[in-house]
This record gives C-alpha cells, sequence and structure tokens, in this order.
C-alpha cells in the first residue's frame, strides 16, 4: 500500500474530520459562559481553545521529540502540503520518537530500525492507515482495509499469485510492454532534436502498462492501457491533497474519483473475460488468469466434496478459494495497480537517472545482460537468466536501499499502544514507521549516501536483513516485492543491451521532491538513443 | 510514408490480437445478410472486426431469396453490388397481382431519389449462393476475420453488465471472442433476444416452400402474388430454370388439418386451384417430386438497443411478415446507416461505450424512414391479402380496384414496397386512401334500398381499417 499509505503521510491531516474537537468542547464550555456577551463568549471561547489544544498536545507527547508547542489549531499543516526531504530528515533525527500535530491530529514518527520495526510487528495495536479519500476510490469494502484474521486470510489466497512460478508466467507480457514503450522512449527523444527532456511522467505511464499486462494480461486493450496510464496520475493526485468531507465536482479527488472508477470498470471487464477465457481452458498469462485459475480448481474440488467424492491429497488446490465477483477482483486488482505505481516508478526513474550518471555500472550491467543472453540481444528474458544476473540484481537493491521509494509508512493506533517503557502512543494517532533511516544507517551500510552496488556483492548488506525495510515487515509487508524486484532488474537489463541514454544532470538532480514516493525534483532530463 | 507503415503495423497488431487473444473493436455474431454487411463496412472503415459463423458451408434455405430495388441500392452504397454477379439472379421489374383469376401489372417505378427515367430493379436469386458471396466479399475486406464457430452466450461484466463478447463452441470445445461492440445478428431464431429485447417474435402463420422447374409464369420478371379465398401464394423466379413457391398457411388452417390431408393435402386439393392454369403443371410435378419445406412468418417489432456494448440487428431485432420481401431490404439500409452512424468521425474510439449507445438510439429512429415503411406496409398488407372476415374481403377488394387505377396508385405504394421510397406519410395516405376507396366501392355497388345497411357497414370498414393498421404504427413507436 505504499502509495496510499505514503500520500497520507504528505498530509496527516487528511483523515482529520477538520475541528470535530472544536465543535465538541464548545457545548459544554458555551454553558459554563452563559450570560456573557456574543464577543466577549467568542473571544474567551477561543482563547480556551487554543489553551486546550496546547495542553492536550503537550500532554500527548509527554516524554518524546517535538516542538514545545504547536502553531494553534492547525500544526505545520502547511508544510505538510508541500513535504520537504530536509525537513523529514530533520525530524528523523530528533529523536527515535517523535510528533507534531496536525489540526486536532496527533501523529508519532518511529525512526530508528528498532522502533520502526516495532511498530511494523505490532499488528494488535496499529493497522495501516490511509487517507480518507482512499476509500471512496477503492470502496470500503476493499481488503487493503482490512484488519486482523480477515486480512491474513484474505492475502493466503493471494499469496499463490506471486510466487517465482507465477511470476516466470508473467514475464513474457512485460517484455512486450518494453519493447513498446523503449521504442516511444528512442521516438520521443528523436522528436525533440536529440535534446534531454523529462522523463519521469513517461516512466510513470510505462509503468502503468507493464503493472497492467502483469495483473491482466491481453484483456485489457491497448488503448485502455493508455487510457489508465495517462489517468493514473489524477488517482495519485488527488491523494495528495488534504480532502474535503465531501467530493467537490472538478477538483482533484473528483478527476481520481473519475479515473479510479474507469480504472475499476476495465478491471472488472478483465475479470469477467479471464473468467471466459480460463473456463475454456486457457492458460495463465496474468495475474488475473492465475487467481481465476485457482478459484477454477477450488470449485471443482469443493463440488467433489460436497457430492461426496474422495479427492487424492495432491488434487487438493493449496489454498481452496471461493468464488470472486468480477468487482472484488476489480477492486483487489486496483489495490495492486495503487499499491505499486507510485512505488515502482520512483524506483525505475531513480534506475535510469543514476545508471546514466554512473557509466561503468551500466557497462557491467550491460556485460552481463548479454552475458546471459549468450550475446544474443533479441533472446526474450526468463526466470533463468534473471536468475543469473547477480550484478543487476545488486543495482536494483541498490537502487532501493539508496533511494526507498516508499520511505515511511502511515499507521494509526487501534488502542494505547505502549511502544516503549516510557511512552504510550494514544489510541487514535497516527503512528509512523519510518524507512528511510534504517536504509541510510552508517553502522549498517557505510556511507551510506554512496550509490554502491558492490556493497551487495563483495559487501555484507544482504546479510542486514533486519534494516531491510523497503518493503515493509509484519503482516502488511509488500505482497509485491518479489515481482517488483524482478521487474526492475529485467527492465534495465534489457534496456542496457537496447537502449543508450545520457542524463543532464542539473542542480535539483539528486534533491528529492515527494510525490507520494520520491522523485528528482527536475523530473529527471534524459535524452534516448538505440544502440547500434 | 511513415503515416502508412505505421498504419500497416497497427493492422497487423490488430490482426494479431484477433488471432491470437480472440479480441477485436467488433465481434459480430453470425455471417448471414445483416452480419457480413456490417463486417464488410466496419473492416472498411479500420475497425478491427471478428465475425463469427456457425456454419460456412453455403445455406440451403428458403428464405431472402428477392431483393428489392431498395434494398439492391443500399447493397450498391455498401460497395458491395458484385455480390449479385455471377449468382445466376434474375432481374424482377416489378409484381403481377392476381386476384381471383385476374391480373394487375404493378411494375417498379424509376428511382425518384437517383435522378433517373429508367424503372427500377430488384433482383431474385437462391439465397445459398448470394449469402456466399457476401461471405467472400467478407473474406477480402482487409480488417476482417472469420471463425466458423457458435455462439452459446454474451460475456457481461458482473458488475455493470455491460457485454463484452461471446462465449462459443469451437468443435466442440470452448472458445471466446471479445469486443467492445458485440453485434447480435443471428438472425430469426436469435438466441440473445432474451433480458436485452422488450419484445419476442409472434409467428401466426407460416411459408411452405416447392421449387418449381421452368414454370411458366404469366409476366415473367415479376414476382406474382396470388391472391384467393385462401391465404395468399408467392412465385417468383430465383434462377434460369428455378421458381419459387411460397403458400401462406396459417395456424389451424382447417384445408390443412391432417383430416384433410395436411399442408399437401391443402396445396393439392385448394391452393393449384387458384394458382393461373400455366403454373399448375409445374408446381403439381413439384409437389410430386419435392420435399415440402416451410419457415415460419414471424412479427417482432423493433426496439432500442439499450444494453452497453450490445448491438442487435437484423431479423434479431427486427421481423415483419416475407409477403412483401422487405426482410434483407431493412438489413442492407441498417448496414448503411449503421456504417455512418457508428463512423470513425462519429466515433472515434469504439472503447466509448457510451457514445455507442447514444448513436444506436438516434439508429433506432433514423432507420425508421425505410424500416417503418417496410415494416408496416408488410403486416397491413397480409392482413389484407390473408382477409378472413368481410370488412377485411371488402378492404382487399377495394386494395386491388385501387391498384388497377395504375399511375401514382400503384408507383407509390410499390415504391414503398420497394424500399425506394422512404415516407410513413405516404404509406399512412395511400393506407386510408385504400380504405376510403373501398368504401366508396362499396357503396356505390350496393342497391339505394341496401344503402342504410351499405353504410353502417362502411363504417365497420374504416374501424377494420383502423385496427389493422394502427397497432403496427403503434409498434414502430415505441422507444
Ligand atoms: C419464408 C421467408 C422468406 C423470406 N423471403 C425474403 C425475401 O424474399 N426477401 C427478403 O429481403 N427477405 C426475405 N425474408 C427475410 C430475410 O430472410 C431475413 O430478413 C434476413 O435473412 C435476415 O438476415 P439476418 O442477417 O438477420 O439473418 P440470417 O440471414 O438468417 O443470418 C443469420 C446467420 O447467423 C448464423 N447463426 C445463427 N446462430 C448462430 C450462432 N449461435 N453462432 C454463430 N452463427 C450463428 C446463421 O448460420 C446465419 O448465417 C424471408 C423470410 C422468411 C421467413
Ligand atoms: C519498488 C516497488 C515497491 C515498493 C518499494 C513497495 C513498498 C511497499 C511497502 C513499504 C508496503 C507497506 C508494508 C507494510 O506496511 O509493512 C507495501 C505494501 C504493499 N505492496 Fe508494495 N511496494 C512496491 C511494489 C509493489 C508491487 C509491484 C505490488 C504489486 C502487487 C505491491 C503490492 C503491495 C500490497 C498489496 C501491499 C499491502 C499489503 C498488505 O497490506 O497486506 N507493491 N509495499
Amino acid at each position: 500500500m505504499a502509495a496510499a499509505v505514503d500520500a497520507s503521510f504528505t498530509s496527516p491531516a487528511a483523515n482529520a474530520d477538520m475541528g470535530s474537537s472544536v465543535t465538541n468542547s464548545s457545548g459544554i464550555v458555551g454553558t459554563i459562559l452563559e450570560g456573557m456577551n456574543g464577543w466577549t463568549i467568542a473571544i474567551t471561547l477561543f482563547a480556551m481553545l487554543v489553551i486546550y489544544d496546547q495542553l492536550k498536545y503537550i500532554y500527548n507527547k509527554g516524554t518524546i521529540a517535538g516542538p514545545s508547542f504547536k502553531i494553534p489549531f492547525m500544526g505545520p499543516f502547511l508544510q505538510s502540503v508541500n513535504p520537504k526531504m530536509e525537513e523529514y530528515i530533520a525530524k528523523w533525527n530528533s529523536g527515535a520518537l517523535s510528533c507534531v500535530s496536525v489540526f486536532h491530529k496527533f501523529v508519532v514518527i518511529a525512526s530508528t530500525r528498532d522502533m520502526a520495526r516495532k511498530v511494523f510487528n505490532s499488528p494488535s495495536f496499529v493497522k495501516p492507515c490511509v487517507v480518507d479519500i482512499a476509500h471512496k476510490l477503492l470502496r470500503p469494502t476493499n481488503w487493503v482495509f482490512m484488519d486482523g484474521k480477515a486480512h491474513v486470510e484474505y492475502r493466503k489466497g493471494l499469496n499463490g499469485l506471486f510466487t517465482r512460478k507465477a511470476l516466470e508466467l508473467y514475464l513474457p507480457g512485460q517484455e512486450e510492454v518494453y519493447d513498446q514503450y523503449f521504442a516511444r522512449f528512442v521516438e520521443l527523444s528523436r522528436e525533440n532534436a536529440g535534446k534531454p527532456a523529462p522523463f519521469m511522467a513517461e516512466f510513470r505511464e510505462a509503468m502503468c502498462a507493464v503493472s497492467c499486462r502483469t495483473f491482466v494480461g491481453h484483456y485489457m486493450p491497448d488503448e485502455a492501457i493508455k487510457k489508465v496510464a495517462d489517468d493514473y496520475y489524477m488517482i495519485t493526485a488527488a491523494l495528495e491533497l488534504v480532502n474535503f468531507p465531501v467530493i467537490l465536482p472538478f477538483t482533484k479527488p473528483w478527476y481520481g474519483k473519475k479515473a479510479a472508477d474507469m480504472v475499476l470498470d476495465e478491471f472488472a471487464k478483465c475479470a469477467a473475460k479471464s473468467k471466459v477465457r480460463m473456463a475454456a481452458g486457457g492458460d495463465v498469462t496474468c495475474i488475473l488468469d492465475g487467481w481465476v485459475k485457482s478459484m477454477i480448481e477450488s470449485k471443482i474440488y469443493r463440488e467433489k466434496v460436497e457430492k461426496g467424492i474422495e479427492v487424492p491429497s495432491e488434487e487438493k488446490p493449496s489454498m481452496v478459494l471461493r468464488d470472486f465477483t468480477d468487482f472484488e477482483i476489480s477492486q483487489t486488482l486496483f489495490t495492486f495497480l495503487f499499491a505499486s505505481q507510485d512505488a515502482t516508478s520512483s524506483a525505475c526513474t531513480w534506475l535510469f537517472q543514476v545508471m546514466a550518471d554512473r557509466p561503468e555500472v551500466l557497462d557491467k550491467v550491460r556485460e552481463e545482460n548479454l552475458a546471459v543472453r549468450n550475446g544474443d540481444r533479441s533472446k526474450r528474458f526468463d526466470m533463468d537468466m534473471l536468475d543469473r544476473m547477480a550484478y543487476t540484481r545488486a543495482v536494483v537493491k541498490e537502487i532501493l536501499r539508496y533511494r526507498p521509494p516508499v520511505i515511511m509508512v502511515p499507521y494509526i493506533a487501534k488502542q494505547d499502544f505502549p511502544v516503549t517503557e516510557n511512552y504510550t502512543v494514544p489510541k487514535g494517532s497516527m503512528v509512523i514507521p519510518s524507512v528511510y533511516p534504517a536504509l541510510h544507517d552508517p553502522e549498517v551500510y557505510p556511507e551510506p549516501d554512496t550509490f554502491d552496488p558492490e556493497r551487495w556483492i563483495t559487501g555484507d548488506a544482504e546479510k542486514q536483513a533486519k534494516n531491510w525495510l523497503v518493503f515493509g515487515t509484519g503482516p502488511h509487508y509488500c505482497l509485491g516485492q518479489t515481482y517488483a524486484q524482478l521487474n526492475l532488474m529485467a527492465m534495465i537489463g534489457k534496456a542496457s543491451i537496447e537502449l543508450d541514454w545520457q542524463h543532464q544532470i542539473t542542480p535539483l538532480s539528486e534533491k528529492i521532491k515527494v510525490f507520494a514516493t520520491i522523485f528528482p525534483q527536475d523530473d529527471c532530463p534524459l535524452v534516448f538513443s538505440k544502440r547500434p | 510514408m511513415r503515416e502508412v507503415s505505421a498504419q500497416v503495423s497497427a493492422e497487423k497488431s490488430k490482426a494479431e490480437r484477433r488471432h491470437l487473444h480472440h479480441e477485436a473493436d467488433v465481434v459480430i455474431i453470425g455471417g448471414g445478410v445483416v452480419g457480413c454487411a456490417i463486417a464488410v463496412a466496419l473492416g472498411r472503415q479500420g475497425r478491427s472486426v471478428i465475425l463469427l459463423e456457425r456454419s460456412l458451408k453455403e445455406p440451403d434455405r428458403i428464405v431472402g431469396e428477392l431483393l428489392q430495388p431498395g434494398g439492391c441500392e443500399a447493397l450498391r452504397k455498401l460497395g458491395m453490388e458484385d455480390c449479385l454477379e455471377g449468382i445466376d439472379a434474375a432481374t424482377v421489374k416489378g409484381y403481377q397481382v392476381i386476384y381471383h383469376g385476374a391480373g394487375v401489372h404493378i411494375p417498379y417505378p424509376p428511382n425518384a431519389e437517383q435522378n433517373t427515367k429508367e424503372n427500377a430493379e430488384g433482383r431474385a436469386f437462391h439465397h445459398g449462393r448470394f449469402i456466399q458471396k457476401l461471405r467472400e466479399a467478407v473474406k477480402r475486406t482487409p480488417n476482417v476475420t472469420i471463425f466458423e464457430t457458435t455462439a452459446t452466450d454474451l460475456v457481461r461484466n458482473g458488475w455493470t453488465g455491460q457485454v463484452l463478447g461471446v462465449e462459443a463452441q469451437t468443435q466442440g470445445q470452448k472458445d471466446y471472442y471479445f469486443g467492445h461492440l458485440t453485434v447480435v445478428a443471428d438472425g430469426y431464431a436469435s438466441k440473445f433476444r432474451k433480458g436485452n429485447l422488450q419484445n419476442q417474435p409472434i409467428v401466426k402463420s407460416k411459408f411452405f416452400a416447392l421449387e418449381l422447374i421452368d414454370a411458366d409464369m404469366p409476366n415473367p420478371g415479376h414476382g406474382h402474388v396470388v391472391i384467393s379465398d385462401n391465404p395468399p401464394v408467392l412465385l417468383y423466379q430465383i434462377g434460369s430454370h428455378e421458381t419459387r413457391a411460397l403458400i401462406d398457411i396459417p395456424e389451424n388452417l382447417p384445408s390443412a388439418s391432417v383430416k384433410n390431408g395436411g399442408v399437401k393435402g391443402h396445396l393439392r386439393n385448394v391452393v393449384i386451384h387458384d394458382l393461373p392454369k400455366s403454373v399448375q403443371p409445374s408446381f403439381e410435378k413439384a409437389l410430386d417430386n419435392g420435399s415440402l419445406r416451410s419457415m415460419p412468418n414471424s412479427f417482432l417489432p423493433p426496439t432500442t438497443n439499450k444494453v452497453p456494448g450490445l448491438l442487435i440487428v437484423g431479423d434479431a431485432l427486427n421481423m415483419r411478415h416475407p409477403l412483401t420481401g422487405g426482410g434483407m431490404t431493412v438489413a442492407f439500409n441498417d448496414a448503411v446507416l449503421l456504417a455512418e452512424l457508428l463512423s470513425p468521425e462519429n466515433v472515434p474510439h469504439f472503447g466509448d461505450t457510451g457514445l455507442i449507445l447514444k448513436q444506436l438510439s438516434t439508429f433506432h429512429w433514423r432507420r425508421k424512414h425505410t424500416s417503418s415503411v417496410i415494416n408496416i406496409l408488410a403486416m397491413a398488407l397480409y392482413a389484407l391479402f390473408a382477409a378472413n372476415d368481410p370488412q377485411l374481403k371488402v378492404l382487399q377488394l377495394g386494395c386491388f380496384r385501387y391498384f388497377c387505377r395504375g399511375g401514382p396508385y400503384v408507383d407509390e405504394p410499390v415504391g414503398l414496397l420497394a424500399g425506394i421510397i422512404h415516407h410513413p406519410l405516404i404509406l399512412f395516405y395511400h393506407f386510408f386512401a385504400v380504405a376510403f376507396y373501398s368504401i366508396w366501392i362499396l357503396l356505390s355497388n350496393s342497391k339505394a334500398s341496401h344503402l342504410p345497411i351499405a353504410i353502417l357497414q362502411s363504417f365497420a370498414v374504416f374501424y377494420k381499417a383502423c385496427v389493422v393498421i394502427f397497432p403496427f404504427i403503434f409498434a414502430e413507436l415505441r422507444r
């Protein structure tokens, strides 16, 4: 849930129903102050509310780090609308636990590895927190809003779709999309007379197209994929803003909802088609097929059991699923897109930038990719090939460490949460385990701000599993992590042998902008050409 | 140059999607009259088209053998007029109506829209040969792929109800085809009306068919309609040697009951005596040799296509009594109209389901210029020609006399029937002109002493005329 989660951090007040504490207290205070004239009442009330707001903040803050006072009511709300990486880093450096309050929402940030892990691994106290608008876009019945046992059960049904064996089946579809988009990158640069142009938006579209192909294969016609990819940024944009409780026409949330409805409709169509095709004995070409196929197998199994027919244990599906409606399937596929889109686009953008800036690394990737293809550039990629790309894998892991797409993951305290001996997070607070500090800990990854794939080959980075929080940990850890890494490897490997690209370094290239996930502030100006 | 090659590669990838993924812009169920026409029209516009046909063998059927001049014209607009060549088709110049032995010649008038003095012509042929020509035209059309398979069900989006394509059976194997638009063109016995159309067909009579060899027709080059005390009989030449006879037999016709020797008995004992003498020998021979075949004559008024992703056309959507041989003319005119309404200029992308629905609503109303006329005329004429009560017989006589007056009294009515006059009001006018003419005949033929009764009778006749035509008009006005 990288996107949802991160976006809600971007604006922690997003799901705060603004000023509800104000109205609550005004009732009581109002009766006490009966008999005074209108203005005095108003001013006194306001003063009391300011004091109440401050006292509540100081009380909640307790022993942990954070400003001594908050800007009345609003807190650092304006910063959160347009977050800056430096401000986050300052916050992390202020203590293992620190806090801020925005409107009436109290936010606790866990910065160190151990504190972050503690939050990730306390499902009985916390659950993932998403912005309000996410409920409207993804629908309240969506599985990602489940908690506890229901969540674990639902996830079990999905795990089978992301096994290595399953992922192998999706590779040809992914490569087709890369063929299309690489050609497009070259064409765009050619049309731009070989001058560098920002490529971030192109990468986002390409990643969306790859995701759609992986999730729903050819059920979604190319034009529809294009449309989803085009419109997807409206969904991310809708999550960025502090949203109004209702969706007003022609606002970002409104466009976001329209885009989300369109995506849901497209995915529901795919679900209906897959059911027909798989019932006709079609082969599995995408995640959706895999899921539908296990539904069909489960149904056959259930019917046999109902009829009292003996089923040998080897014929029993590893996970007996119920039938899911087209809409349920669509909602779930949407969460995959939702979770992957911003994070994968971020990683992809940094990969192309960093490779261009470090030609020696790109050369090694290229060399390795030619070698695993026995020098035949036209050879299509497969799992075996990806397995043998040790260096390319190191590059991908290093980019995810160096520029973790999801820098922190908002959770919410379901009850008072004693996170340390001395401090209890009040129920209803947002608790945000951070990922970035653990991945830039100099004790664990020496010279953490240097991009160095070697640390994964000759160094001991691989052994630092506890710090590897790129994909979270605990019951909500990233469902798509294996897929995401394989996909990035396949992409950069293929690009290395088919494309040349140059990066125009600007003063903003290494500056980080937070747009749900992180991107270079200059949107990555590149020129692509076809390798001779 | 680059554009051309880009287009070629786009066409190639679309072809690949049809073959590999069974996916196109349009999936058409039924490679019959209207299915083929739409496939050709849309394919030529650059749409990716899949055409599903249960059997690509030459059909052997007794339907769709006479194409009215208006149908020939529509076929020309579709650029498919060559489908009428090389099938030993007979030219049709008009009709010969034989009323209780007396004949009246009703030639097709010139097509006013075409600014020509030459009389319009229709064509009659063996249905199967024509269909094979249509299918060959499809095969030559770019962007279209034909699959021999039987559609079994529609695929729907379980969330929105939108139709997404077709489930099918190919040689006993389950199969599937997906498209932005699914066109149901599977003919009179369509399996896909339920839940998608408000109306279902009503069948009140059947056509029984014989194939006469070297029949000696009173007026060669003309369709013959035989009106008598019995239901109507049609005779028209469909090849150099063959002539089709279609005999209407309503449900529960006493003279065709089992006791009276069934249909064969009815033909042998009753029908043959109504026919022109010259035709009787070949008719008798055909009766002795040939096997008797039949088809239901259905009535199905059209309604608007409202299901997203679905278009129902042809006999699946709309049927009228085949007395006037109008089915294919309606089908080809519909194809012409659809080609315009769904053209890339009007619908840039078939994924725009909402826009297509809007165009289909326009289709429903615009097609009435041709189809309403043919539908209402077929049903009303059948009611008159199969007259089985005194008022209807008055109207039947009036109708025959009206035609006998010639000039505009036949040119416009037969122009409507031929599908070359597209004005429902002209039909309305002539129908009531016939009614009043019938009443006038009734009154002027009655003795003065009987006049009061005749006046009463004339009210009954007028009432009958209204009862005959208004239900069919109202049926056309439904949404
Ligand atoms: C007795 C009779 C005589 C007629 N005479 C005339 C005439 O002289 N002139 C005239 O213009 N009209 C005539 N008609 C009407 C005319 O035949 C029809 O209007 C016309 O054929 C309709 O065309 P269509 O494309 O809708 O259906 P059809 O031409 O019947 O085509 C339907 C096609 O769909 C295919 N199909 C059906 N089900 C499936 C499936 N599940 N999957 C795949 N394919 C399928 C069939 O094999 C067939 O090829 C007559 C009708 C009758 C009943
Ligand atoms: C580089 C790419 C990606 C990164 C960095 C990333 C990161 C994350 C993170 C940090 C979380 C939260 C984990 C937690 O709360 O413990 C998460 C959750 C999730 N991710 Fe990813 N992700 C990526 C790609 C993907 C992809 C491609 C998918 C595709 C299906 C995906 C699906 C999910 C899902 C479904 C969840 C929520 C799981 C749950 O709540 O049970 N992610 N991801």
